[in-house]
């Protein structure tokens, strides 16, 4: 699998580095949480799946699936 | 005299100024005297523009006076939520940072209602940078619902979800990313239209998420937003991403028989968290498209977990490009549930971002394999609970709070992701005297059949004529 794992260590490393807010100590495990569950959803549902897609991919398959 | 102009509908209000029944003078007094009125209640204007709007009526009963017809919105007043651009003029995305942006181009889609002779009455308040779906706003206030001024009017397009249940005008544009058409349609029994993606420009308009911004109408009925819409779409040059297909006459179309069509019922995923009050109105409404002759199929959705959260993904690393400077610089100028939103946006690896965009057309073509094989068009709930009050949705409401609030566009956030045109239409009233409603999803640019459905639903049944008191 391809998971990338956030940690509240590396959320409050990159939001230094950022600048602005820096979030609290339990804001940034929530983060990382919550980017977990996305790129977790992600890999699974991708990591078999060839992808290039070009640009226009969705706005031609938009145009393919129409009803006419 | 104000009520009755007020009351009727977008179309019959512009035949009457084109037949002269009416001028829009007298409309647009109306409104404004009802703006007026109500605006210290909902608090949906940032910018009443009253005598601008009065000295344009004259203007437009002018030209009719003289034989020249500017098209199908001549002289009705109709006011837009505060993000779409008018060179030169103030528009403040409900935001503080951006309180004093005056833009430097015309949004096309509101370009194209003013040339078929619409009245801008004003810019309504919103849900900042429009992110949020309650309507609640540090900056510019509050907005509120009008069929209970203690209770949320929806989000991101608040003000004109409130304002257009408020009868102050006939219709607005909102712009929906996540839901943000639809939630407030549900929210104040508006009908509300999240097009196909491409259908209409977005040219001129604050953006949020690039890939998934929609222009779109609330109306009270389905034939007023059948005629915006039309009004509205169709190829622009100056938004490439707009389709070249021709835009279809929706209003003529609107009588179409809807008889044998099958109407779709998921039977996953969109009934996982609703009332049992909800859900019986949900019900009720597939019994009036059972008695308008429709078939009524249930079946299996593919997990709709999936497009949600890719379109989370989407959502935040677009919407840190266009914050990152203010978020850094100025973090304190946003409300906190807004900058929170962005905030995962900031972490996430640039390749997730591009796999999500990659995952959107394998995604869609799964989704239209699945439910438009079997059915015409899929029926969901709108909201899936009773309209929640302005403090059980605030900050300060506790630890509920984050997770109701995220329920809000539990059936809509992934249509944005997946691109397809979703219709909200009102249903009935939940025990708390507040609106709920139900949504229509169909194939890509299937909104033509979208509007028949609608638009049979709404000629036997009389929700949408329903009149707020304080609109009376």
């Amino acid at each position: 699998m391809l998971m990338t794992q956030f940690d509240k260590d590396l959320v409050l490393a990159q939001a230094r580095r950022f600048g602005g807010q820096i979030p609290s100590e339990a804001r940034a495990t929530e983060l990382a949480e919550h980017l977990n569950t996305l790129i977790n959803a992600l890999d699974m549902v991708s990591i078999d799946l060839p992808l290039e897609a070009e640009p226009a991919d969705m706005a031609r398959t938009l145009e393919e699936l129409a009803r006419d | 005299m104000t009520a009755e102009i007020l009351n009727a509908s977008l179309v019959e209000t512009a035949e009457a100024i084109r037949n002269k029944k009416l001028s829009s003078v007298e409309v647009v007094e109306a409104a404004v005297i009802r703006a007026e009125k109500l605006q210290p209640v909902l608090n949906c204007f940032i910018q009443l523009l009253g005598e601008q709007a009065l000295a344009e009526a004259k203007k437009a009963d002018a030209e009719l006076a003289r034989g020249e017809l500017r098209g199908l919105l001549h002289g009705v007043p109709l006011a837009h939520k505060d993000m779409y651009y008018r060179a030169g003029h103030f528009s403040t995305c409900g935001s503080k940072i951006r309180k004093d942006y005056v833009a430097d181009r015309d949004s096309t889609a509101l370009k194209r209602l003013l040339n078929a002779g619409s009245i801008y009455l004003g810019g309504l308040n919103m849900a900042e940078f429009a992110t949020g779906p309650t309507g609640h706003n540090e900056h510019w206030g509050n907005i509120h619902n009008p069929w209970n001024p203690d209770h949320i009017a929806g989000g991101s397009s608040s003000g004109t979800g409130s304002a257009v249940a408020a009868r102050i005008v006939y219709g607005g544009l909102g712009s929906d990313t996540g839901g943000s058409i639809r939630i407030p349609s549900s929210v104040n029994g508006l009908v509300g239209l999240k097009p196909t993606n491409g259908l209409i420009s977005r040219h001129g308009l604050m953006t949020l998420s690039h890939t998934m911004d929609t222009v779109g109408a609330l109306t009270r009925t389905v034939a007023d937003n059948a005629r915006i819409t039309a009004i509205m779409a169709g190829y622009d040059p100056l938004d490439p991403t707009t389709s070249h297909r021709e835009v279809p006459d929706y209003e003529e179309l609107l009588a179409h028989p809807v008889k044998g069509l099958r109407l779709g019922v998921p039977r996953n995923y969109y009934y996982d968290i609703i009332t049992p009050e909800v859900e019986k109105l949900q019900q009720e409404s597939l019994a009036v498209f059972r008695d308008l002759g429709m078939e009524i199929i249930e079946l299996d959705v593919p997990d709709m977990h999936v497009p949600t959260h890719m379109s989370n993904i989407v959502f935040v690393a677009e919407a840190v490009a266009i914050h990152e400077k203010w978020l850094r610089e100025r973090p304190d100028d946003y409300q906190d549930q807004v900058r929170s939103r962005y905030e995962p946006g900031i972490y996430l690896p640039a390749e997730k971002y591009l796999r999500a965009l990659d995952m959107r057309a394998v995604l869609l073509r799964d989704f239209c394999d699945k439910v438009f094989s079997n059915c015409d068009v899929l029926h969901t709930p709108g909201l899936s609970m009773p309209v929640p009050s302005l403090t059980d949705t605030d900050v300060a409401a506790g630890q509920g709070m984050p997770q109701m609030v995220a329920n809000l566009s539990w059936t809509t956030r992934s249509n944005n992701y997946l691109g397809i045109p979703s219709l909200a239409i009102p249903c009935g009233f939940t025990t708390n005297g507040l609106p709920a409603g139900f949504q229509l999803m169909g194939r890509p640019f299937s909104e033509d059949r979208l509007f028949q459905l609608g638009h049979a639903y709404q000629g036997i049944t009389n929700w949408h004529t329903l009149t707020p008191k304080m609109s009376q």
